[in-house]
């Protein structure tokens, strides 16, 4: 096999996940959350490539996580992890100039990690955004894996109403 | 008094019947009737035929004592049919061993003569009583193994089932329902319709007497009985390695809702060819790990084992099983197998064994978008321990199916060799349960540490190839010399 030089390989993203936006999570102006869902319906949550923490480097003061996975959860199937509603808070980001942002579930779907390196480090919000900063893991159950997608916008239609705002 | 037991068991439904000539009690009992008739005096609830004195068994009905197991199942009609259904399930067993069942009600029967002998001749219990399948065997097994050929032996991998069913049986419990329970009337009520089982028929028959009997036993005087009789032999073991040289190829098959979504598998590559040779319902495909479907299998291979189950011929030759690997070998070149035997189910166990222990060895293309020269990889690897303990949380692609949790697992052997500026061979032998993918792009952050950590930049995964399994087992065959000379040409070519 002939290696070219820099060849563009698709990343892990793009060959395991769709990307799938929630906008204004928690009424909150631009505060939008990227599902990553991955083909096994596993969707993995992540602050918007757009959101203003991202785009406009906004100095985070801190982090404060608002939930935390049920410990008595086991086996495969994770018994006992909580279902959650797309409205569940997970974190309150405290950002410079009392700039505060919301963060909520944006599925349904069984909480069965959340990512606590972002509140031992908050900079990988900004620096790893679409890796070591991602927020939360879901899973769905197969029925609401589908019905999630219809509340959630595609990457298409996201990148299309944030030209127009 | 004329009860209905002396109707019952002193009606010569069956002069012949083992059980009665075997119990001294009965004997005894009988000789001393020898002159009473029966009455026909109205009876509680039975309607029981007398019958002439010179037949042994009706044709209509069968021996009360034993429902004819120890008469039409005794005879060399029967022995036939159970040699046919035995020959036909396995050809060439080696020996056998015979597992009867039994319908309920006998329960019954033996527990009622058991206390109409009490009351009428002398203390009797369990033991002073023979027992139908002690007698069955007696009867039978002699010469059945001489119409076989071959050895009974109580542990034989080989088994013969005879079950034999009667009519009556549900019938005959449920004279014994108003008993169950009996203290608990709710539960009675909420198990009205509740089958018997063994341990529920011998625990009410523990505390019944014997007027209990008479006044509540209702025998079902024309039952029939019928028996099925099936064999079984133990599985047969075939275990062998195989390389899977193609990308595209899983190791199960794949159907969802019973439409096949890949043309086929490893597993099936491997064993229909198999099949062909050790006929039998089904198998089961059992590897020491898997890859996944985007990854090769290089070097001597995944050790694997079929288990044939219900086979029909259970002895084969080594040459055979050579025949068989050189067909699996020449339909398909997305797989090949060698040292394919037959094995113990003892040594089959071997291939699960100390699962958390065996290492594997892999191969890993990788690239990165920040240029490394050979100097640097050497240098940043070296710099980590060896071994490398890593920590990974079930890796997203298969939370869906695994437990969530964070694995410890141990890296030795980490080394590279640079392609170009951007890409690189990594070489690396993992502890068994290891997630190289994982372990190369890090899974978010979630498998640490991991490869671009150690580097300190961003790296990613392009082919993964499984060098080795390192497990000793199935033992190598002898005639394979020449044959890791084809290993070499394989593996460069991708066959």
């Amino acid at each position: 096999m002939s290696l070219a030089k820099r060849i563009k390989y698709p990343s892990v993203i793009e060959r395991y996940y769709t990307k799938y936006y929630c906008k204004n999570v928690h009424n909150e102006l631009n505060n939008d959350t990227l599902v990553l869902v991955h083909s096994n319906r596993i969707c993995v949550l992540m602050l918007s490539e757009r959101h203003p923490i991202i785009e406009k480097s906004l100095k985070i003061d801190s982090i404060e996580s608002l939930a935390s996975v049920n410990l008595s959860m086991s086996g495969k199937s994770k018994r006992g992890a909580d279902y959650v509603q797309p409205n569940k808070l997970l974190y309150r980001i405290k950002c410079e100039n009392n700039q505060n942002f919301t963060i909520c579930a944006s599925i349904k779907g069984r909480l069965v990690e959340v990512n606590d390196e972002i509140i031992k480090t908050p900079s990988l919000l900004q620096q790893k955004a679409q890796g070591e900063g991602y927020l939360a893991i879901f899973i769905p159950s197969l029925k609401d894996g589908e019905n999630n997608l219809n509340s959630l916008m595609t990457e298409q239609d996201y990148n299309v109403s944030k030209q127009s705002s | 008094m004329v009860t209905n037991a002396y109707r019952l068991f002193l009606n010569r439904l069956c002069q012949s019947c083992p059980l009665k000539t075997q119990c001294a009690l009965f004997n005894k009992f009988a000789e001393d009737q020898e002159r009473i008739s029966l009455e026909s005096t109205s009876l509680n609830h039975s309607d029981i035929q007398t019958i002439d004195n010179n037949l042994n068994v009706s044709s209509l009905q069968h021996c009360f004592l034993c429902i004819d197991i120890l008469h039409r199942y005794t005879s060399d009609e029967f022995m036939q049919q159970i040699k046919q259904t035995a020959q036909t399930a396995t050809s060439d067993f080696q020996s056998f061993c015979v597992n009867l069942s039994l319908p309920l009600n006998l329960l019954i029967r033996h527990a009622y003569l058991t206390k109409f002998l009490t009351n009428f001749v002398g203390e009797c219990n369990e033991k002073d009583l023979p027992i139908i399948k002690d007698q069955w065997r007696n009867l039978m097994i002699d010469r059945l193994e001489e119409v076989l050929h071959r050895p009974y032996q109580i542990d034989s991998p080989f088994e013969i089932n005879i079950t034999f069913d009667f009519s009556g049986e549900k019938e005959e419990l449920e004279s014994l329902r108003r008993f169950r329970y009996a203290d608990n009337p709710k539960l009675a009520k909420s198990n009205a319709n509740e089958g018997f089982t063994r341990q529920a028929v011998t625990t009410i028959l523990n505390d019944l007497t014997f007027e209990d009997f008479e006044q509540y036993y209702k025998p079902a005087i024309n039952g029939k009985t019928t028996c099925t009789i099936s064999a079984l032999h133990d599985s047969v073991y075939v275990a062998g390695r195989y390389n899977k040289y193609s990308r595209t190829l899983s190791q199960t098959p794949w159907v969802i809702d019973g439409i096949r979504k890949a043309e086929t598998s490893v597993e099936e590559l491997i064993a229909l060819p198999i099949s062909k040779l050790v006929n039998a319902k089904d198998y089961v495909f059992l590897s020491s790990g898997r890859e996944d479907v985007d990854v090769r299998t290089l070097g001597r291979g995944r050790p694997f084992v079929i288990e044939f189950r219900h086979p029909s011929r259970i002895l084969y030759l080594p040459e055979e099983f050579v025949t068989a690997q050189h067909d699996i070998n020449t339909l398909t070149k997305d797989v090949r197998v060698r040292d394919l035997q037959q094995v113990t189910k003892e040594e089959s166990n071997q291939i699960k064994e100390g699962e958390e222990e065996k290492t594997k060895c892999y191969e890993a293309l990788c690239y990165t978008e920040t240029q490394i020269d050979q100097t640097e990889l050497d240098q940043r690897l070296a710099s980590v321990p060896n071994p490398i303990v890593i920590e990974q949380k079930t890796p997203i692609r298969v939370l869906h199916r695994r437990t969530v949790m964070t694995r410890q697992r141990s890296i030795t052997e980490l080394s590279a060799t640079v392609i170009d500026p951007y890409h690189f061979r990594l070489l690396l032998t993992t502890q068994a349960g290891t997630y190289v993918k994982e372990f190369v792009h890090g899974d978010f952050g979630r498998t640490k540490p991991n490869l671009t950590m150690i580097l300190d930049r961003f790296v990613d995964i392009l082919e993964l190839d499984v060098l080795a399994v390192n497990i000793d087992f199935p033992p190598s065959l002898k005639n394979e010399t020449d044959e890791n000379e084809k290993d070499i040409l394989c593996d460069m070519n991708g066959k």
